[in-house]
């Protein structure tokens, strides 16, 4: 069953068409890589599937149901949850308090909720340290999270989303700036948490060991359009994404 | 743990002295001028705490005087035109504030930052251009003079020593009120919106939503206290709450502190009887005030409410080995 179908995506931002006819589908269980060069639009596909951008022409559809224009906080309600480029978090708040709202997708306000917050409180820390111990981070719950290491401050945007319990999952970059070791620490976890909670990727990455490694599919844009699909090693192979890396053979000697 | 049990203990009993001391307040008073302050302290408190419920969630309303000035004219004609109860009034006065900041704030709060500043801005300064120049209803610059004074089952409340218990009674309620939001998950989604819109957005909250509602409540507040202002001076005019009671306001905020319910309550216990204890200063009373701000703003700039935390902080740090050489020492 496919999960997310993503059909003639095209965004506009005034005259640049910075994608333009995108379609891809993502199979429930999956892990589809989105690779492409600087500026190829990987990015912006994800704000459009993710609601921070409207969408210029064409549909995004999640579950069976269209949800292109829905603004980004329904979409998480559903079950579509991303991480961002950057580590995204609240740098002020302490690592446990940071997953605690990463659970708000899954939680109401209520009115028993506001008059008695402990046991609101308890079950959302419960969850928290779940995703937190997945992550390798429980240790870490009493510190604040602008104290943490990089690579610890990445695992804790991760741990953010999936606090959220998504269906599909959306991870921006996930091992930029990050040594080799530790990008290959967040590929075992991200693995292992893909195992275990049964949950669909999609990941944007520039880091092609990470992609090869993880991706059972990969979708390649360059220039804003998809110039490319499929099997890692279908990829490496294909002569378009080649070129669209590394140029164009000039020299006819 | 127990540590953490009889400090719980502690605070409790730190907050019920604290209460006392201020209800029977009057009764230590040398004059009736320290109650009158006492009551003044009072309505600062909702004041700031309403405009701390609007930056809990990462706004500031620039225009919170605005809304007070509101209030107080919708309760002061309703109970002199209309001829309703002034304590109906003050709740009527509280909803219009609210409708207003509701469906101003459902359009403006889409801005951020800056513009968010300069519109809440100009609504303070439009809301007294109206009053001036409405004077047929308002009375233009004269204001209006004979306002009703509270009454409560029948019981007036037309005298200082009378009022100041229920102003203290709708303070605490305020103060309750903000205690018992912030912990809830509303409040945590609306300090979540505030540290990072972005991401709290991305984890399933309206923040738009979540600041409108934030911004209604916290203005909703303003007007039940400009209210109750105009009831206890029986008077109102333009000049009762200008751009300069805004300024006053978010002073005591960031004096005090917005971190928790509290820091309003340092703030404005600090800052109510500031400017009288310097009066006797004369000419010096403003130079002083404007040195005891910037000296806030420079050495605790979370707020004043933030000392303690601060000290048990480093009191924490310091036991234990050091365990970090300093560069140059080690051999």
């Amino acid at each position: 069953m496919s999960l997310l179908q993503v059909n003639g995506l095209k965004r506009v931002f005034g005259g640049l068409v910075a994608v333009r006819d995108v379609s891809f589908e993502v199979q429930q269980g999956e892990l589809l890589g989105l690779i492409g060069p600087n500026g190829a639009g990987k990015t912006t596909v994800f704000n459009v599937i993710s609601g921070v951008l409207r969408p210029s022409a064409g549909s995004v559809r999640f579950a069976g149901e269209d949800i292109s224009g829905l603004p980004a906080n329904r979409i998480v309600r559903r079950g579509l949850s991303r991480t961002f480029q950057a580590a995204t978090l609240y740098p002020d708040a302490t690592v446990i308090d940071n997953a605690v709202r990463g659970t708000y997708a899954r939680s109401s306000v209520g009115l028993v909720n506001s008059l008695f917050p402990a046991r609101w409180r308890a079950e959302a820390e419960d969850k928290a340290f779940k995703v937190l111990d997945v992550l390798g981070l429980s240790r870490r719950a009493g510190v604040k999270a602008r104290e943490l290491a990089y690579g610890e401050q990445r695992r804790l945007g991760v741990a953010i989303a999936l606090a959220g319990e998504p269906k599909l999952l959306m991870l921006d970059e996930p091992v930029a700036g990050l040594n080799p070791e530790e990008a290959a620490e967040l590929a075992r976890v991200l693995r292992r948490v893909k195992a275990e909670r049964d949950i669909t990727m999609i990941l944007v990455e520039h880091h092609m060991r990470t992609v090869m490694d993880l991706c059972s599919r990969i979708v390649v844009l360059d220039h804003g359009t998809m110039i490319a699909e499929g099997t890692p090693a279908q990829i490496v192979a294909n002569p378009a994404v080649i070129e669209a890396y590394l140029g164009k053979d000039t020299s006819h000697a | 743990m127990r540590a953490q049990d009889g400090n719980k203990r502690l605070r409790f009993g730190a907050i019920i002295l604290a209460v006392l001391i201020a209800i029977l307040f009057p009764r230590f008073a040398p004059n009736q001028f320290y109650v009158h302050l006492g009551t003044v302290g009072c309505l600062n408190l909702m004041f700031v705490l309403g405009l701390a419920i609007i930056s809990r969630a990462g706004q500031l309303s620039m225009g919170h005087a605005g809304f007070a000035l509101v209030g107080g004219y919708v309760s002061a004609l309703l109970s002199m035109k209309a001829g309703w109860p002034a304590l109906l009034g003050v709740l009527a006065a509280g909803l219009v504030a609210a409708a207003i900041a509701a469906a101003l704030g459902w359009i403006i709060l889409r801005l951020r930052g800056v513009y968010f500043v300069l519109v809440a801005f100009s609504f303070g300064q439009i809301a007294v251009l109206l009053a001036l120049d409405m004077s047929d209803i308002t009375g233009g610059a004269n204001g209006i003079v004979g306002v009703p004074p509270l009454s409560l089952f029948g019981y007036s409340l037309a005298s200082k020593p009378d009022f100041y218990p229920f102003a203290l009674a709708c303070a605490l309620a305020t103060l309750l009120f903000t205690w018992m939001l912030y912990r809830s998950p509303f409040g945590d989604r609306m300090a979540a919106t505030a540290e990072n819109q972005r991401l709290t957005e991305s984890s399933g909250v309206d923040t738009h939503a979540t600041q409108v509602i934030a911004f209604t409540i916290g203005s909703g507040i303003a007007g039940m206290a400009g209210a109750l202002s105009v009831h206890y001076f029986r008077f109102i005019s333009p000049d009762s709450f200008t751009f300069w009671e805004s300024v006053s306001y978010l002073t005591m905020l960031v004096v005090g502190g917005s971190a928790g319910a509290f820091g309003p309550v340092v703030g404005v216990l600090v800052l109510t009887p500031l400017p009288e204890m310097l009066r006797a200063t004369q000419g010096l009373q403003h130079i002083i005030y404007g040195a005891v701000l910037v000296l806030c703003l420079l050495f605790v700039p979370e707020g004043l409410s933030s000392i303690p935390r601060r000290l048990s902080q480093r009191y924490r740090a310091t036991p234990g080995p050091d365990t970090s050489t300093p560069a140059g020492t080690r051999r």
